[in-house]
């Protein structure tokens, strides 16, 4: 069943994805954010001029937090204030790549993890969808909770982007097996692997993977933003309406990016999550594609890697619709980090007045009245904004993007979110 | 004549005994109003104007009674009302006038002092930027120059200064605390007028965290800790703080901050008495 509203892009922003994922060199210098989940920072457990191996867990935290580890092999150089691509500021510590210090085979010996969630907290695995949301914390659920449905999350969540599609093409045994694993962990009834319909390839080659489709199937979603979005996926795959304030598990379905199956998979065999696929593209790059980079390289790093033709005038992580635009290319790269676009000058078109034409209507795919919002909230009119929902956003920013008034409609509605939760009565 | 006399007797008579009809009624169920909202009354001005935003004064005295309102609520009765209003609802001990409160902005990082780190394109609106990574500014806990506050005053008093920071000019203050709620950074508190040495600075970073931002910020150096002679400033981590209660406003740590972060402010305040109450008096860079 189609989810409503949304926007089709033109296959034309899908480009690159027919170029391989390329690894790019360890870097001589990474910036490890002390992130391990939304709230608060993980405990450092590192010094300042401490040696620390590949793989080492530099940070922790209490249950709600995964772990951190150290991405190169190097010494802790410095412990900073970094901020991240959303703007906050994080405790990160610097690293600078050397020598291995104990030279032979990797000294972490920690006791293996019993449960698929123990491990996911261990091996420091985040949701690699862009929400970077603790894995082992969408695993655990309350006594008597059932699962029946996994979904792999394999729609891109945005348009540009294109590294769920090669990761699909490329590491697809993997991506089952921990697929797999985290239907075995639920013990849940079905597996199934979203892919948007224009992905015809990736398409072929899950279905080839699972031989006909037993415990897991492949279903081709239709190529419509944001299809990669939680409740819009779940709606087309199942045809279930997750209500306002109901957490997918509760309807019995839990979903997961493929990237995040990936990194189950590479966990089973010992090794923490020390790098993602990062879609770098812009039209200042010279050679736009799909990445592994390790977390902690800083944006400027990986462009002056992957080559630029001019100076970028615009510098967004993630993707053009919801991505976070930078003004400092130091910003590391984090496990939510699923693009990097350097774009060059282009129109910034001044918005002019709401012609109530409704597109934005249309287009939402949560259900809104992303006009009215944005009305009530520049005319300070905030519990009446509050009155329409603004917790409903999923700032995909599809209203925005059809918007031929070129109204700021998604800032709006995060405005209406923040002013909802803090009014008080005029004194 | 006689018929007269009867007709006029006779409503006279009539007059009093439903006179006293009425004082006896009244007498044995009166109508108990309510007490506070009386002595709320009785205080303001009693002109009607609805400057205040509610019908009159009537009206006032009942939002006061409810404790919907706070001593400044009346713009016509100025600091005396104020003062004695502020008694009445219990915020200052009976005899002693509460000191005005004006509204001090923790932070100096004007355009100078804290360049921009980015172009930003979206809502021009504080409260729409902070959402943002905080639009262009670099502090993440500094002024966000976009003049929600100064847009929120209601008279006017806190303006736009060049450096894009807002600019008080205390004498026209009413002291509402609009701003201080509108201001997404919290930056903006309602301090005692008579309390002049602030810390304008709000940033919990180290020293080397906020040099790199601002050239106007506390980097935590407990030089103004150290030089104090009554012990009124303490750290809060790597931010200082004056215990109003302690400071004798002798003015040691303004002397020796480096970056200027402690500051006499308010300049007009204690003045504004002596000045006359000018609205051009703008000795304070607030």
């Amino acid at each position: 069943m189609r989810f409503r509203g949304g926007v089709a892009f033109p296959r034309e922003l899908k480009p690159f994805a027919d170029r391989p994922i390329t690894g790019l060199p360890e870097p001589a210098e990474v910036l490890v954010p002390l992130y391990g989940g939304p709230g608060k920072p993980c405990r450092r457990l590192v010094e300042r001029g401490e040696r620390v191996e590949e793989g080492a867990v530099i940070g922790e935290g209490d249950a709600e937090l995964a772990a951190v580890h150290a991405t190169v092999t190097g010494t802790v150089t410095r412990l900073e204030t970094c901020r991240l691509p959303a703007g906050d500021e994080w405790p990160a510590v610097r690293i600078r790549r050397g020598e291995s210090a104990a030279h032979g085979q990797e000294g972490t010996s920690r006791a293996p993890a019993a449960t698929l969630p123990d491990l996911a907290c261990q091996m420091g695995i985040l949701g690699l969808g862009g929400a970077a949301f603790p894995l082992h914390r969408k695993l655990r659920l309350p006594a008597g909770a059932q699962v029946d449905d996994v979904i792999l999350n394999g729609a891109e969540c945005e348009p540009c982007l294109s590294g769920d599609y090669r990761l699909l093409l490329e590491r697809t045994a993997e991506i089952l097996a921990g697929g797999l694993r985290i239907l075995a962990h639920f013990r849940a009834k079905r597996l199934w692997v979203g892919i948007e319909q224009d992905r015809e390839r990736a398409i072929a080659a899950v279905r080839r993977a699972t031989g006909g489709g037993r415990r897991a199937r492949v279903f081709a979603l239709p190529a419509r933003y944001p299809q990669g979005a939680e409740k819009q996926l779940v709606r087309t795959v199942l045809g279930r309406e997750i209500p306002r304030g109901v957490y997918p598990w509760q309807t019995g379905v839990s979903v997961h990016n493929v990237g995040t199956a990936l990194a189950v998979s590479r966990a089973m065999a010992g090794q923490p999550l020390l790098a993602r696929v990062v879609t770098v593209a812009g039209e200042a790059v010279r050679e736009p594609g799909n990445y592994l980079v390790k977390i902690g390289a800083s944006l400027a790093w990986v462009l002056e890697q992957v080559g630029l033709k001019e100076r970028p005038e615009k510098l967004l992580v993630g993707g053009p619709m919801m991505g976070f635009a930078q003004a400092d290319a130091n910003v590391p790269v984090t496990k939510g980090t699923t693009g990097i676009l350097a774009l060059t000058a282009g129109e910034w078109p001044q918005p002019t007045p709401c012609v109530r034409c409704s597109a934005c209507v249309e287009a939402c795919p949560a259900g809104l009245l992303p006009l009215y919002l944005e009305g009530y909230t520049l005319k300070g009119l905030f519990a009446q904004a509050a009155a329409h929902h603004p917790g409903d956003c999923i700032e995909c920013g599809a209203c925005s993007y059809v918007c031929p008034a070129h109204r700021p409609l998604v800032q709006s509605i995060r405005w209406a979110k923040r002013e909802s939760g803090r009014r008080s009565p005029v004194a | 004549m006689e018929e007269m006399l009867t007709a006029t007797g006779g409503l006279f008579v009539l007059g009093l005994l439903l006179g006293a009809g009425l004082e006896l009624v009244n007498r044995r169920f009166p109508v108990r109003k309510e007490g506070k909202v009386d002595r709320f009354r009785a205080l303001l001005p009693g002109v009607n104007c609805g400057a205040c935003g509610t019908a009159g004064c009537d009206a006032l005295a009942a939002v006061l009674a409810r404790g919907e309102a706070g001593p400044r609520a009346c713009p016509v009765g100025g600091e005396e009302l104020a003062g004695k209003l502020a008694v009445m609802l219990g915020i200052a001990p009976a005899g002693e006038a509460a000191a005005p409160l004006l509204p001090v902005v923790r932070c100096r990082g004007g355009r100078v002092a804290s360049p921009a780190r980015g172009i930003y394109r979206g809502i021009g609106d504080c409260r729409a930027a902070v959402g943002t990574g905080g639009g262009g500014t670099a502090c993440v806990h500094g002024c966000l120059r976009l003049g929600t506050c100064w847009e929120a005053c209601p008279t006017g008093a806190l303006r736009g200064g060049g450096d894009g920071l807002p600019v008080l000019q205390a004498a026209a203050c009413t002291g509402c605390g609009i701003c201080a709620r509108v201001c997404p950074r919290n930056l903006i508190a309602m301090h005692p007028a008579d309390k002049t040495v602030q810390v304008r600075c709000l940033s919990p970073a180290t020293g080397a965290g906020v040099r790199a931002v601002c050239s106007a910020g506390c980097t935590g150096c407990r030089r103004c800790e150290k030089v104090c002679p009554v012990g009124a400033v303490g750290m809060t981590g790597f931010l200082a703080a004056i215990d109003d209660a302690r400071c004798r406003l002798c003015g040691a740590c303004v002397e020796v901050c480096p970056t200027g972060a402690v500051v006499r402010a308010f300049g007009c305040a204690a003045e504004r008495e002596r000045a006359g109450l000018s609205l051009t008096n703008q000795g304070g860079e607030a």
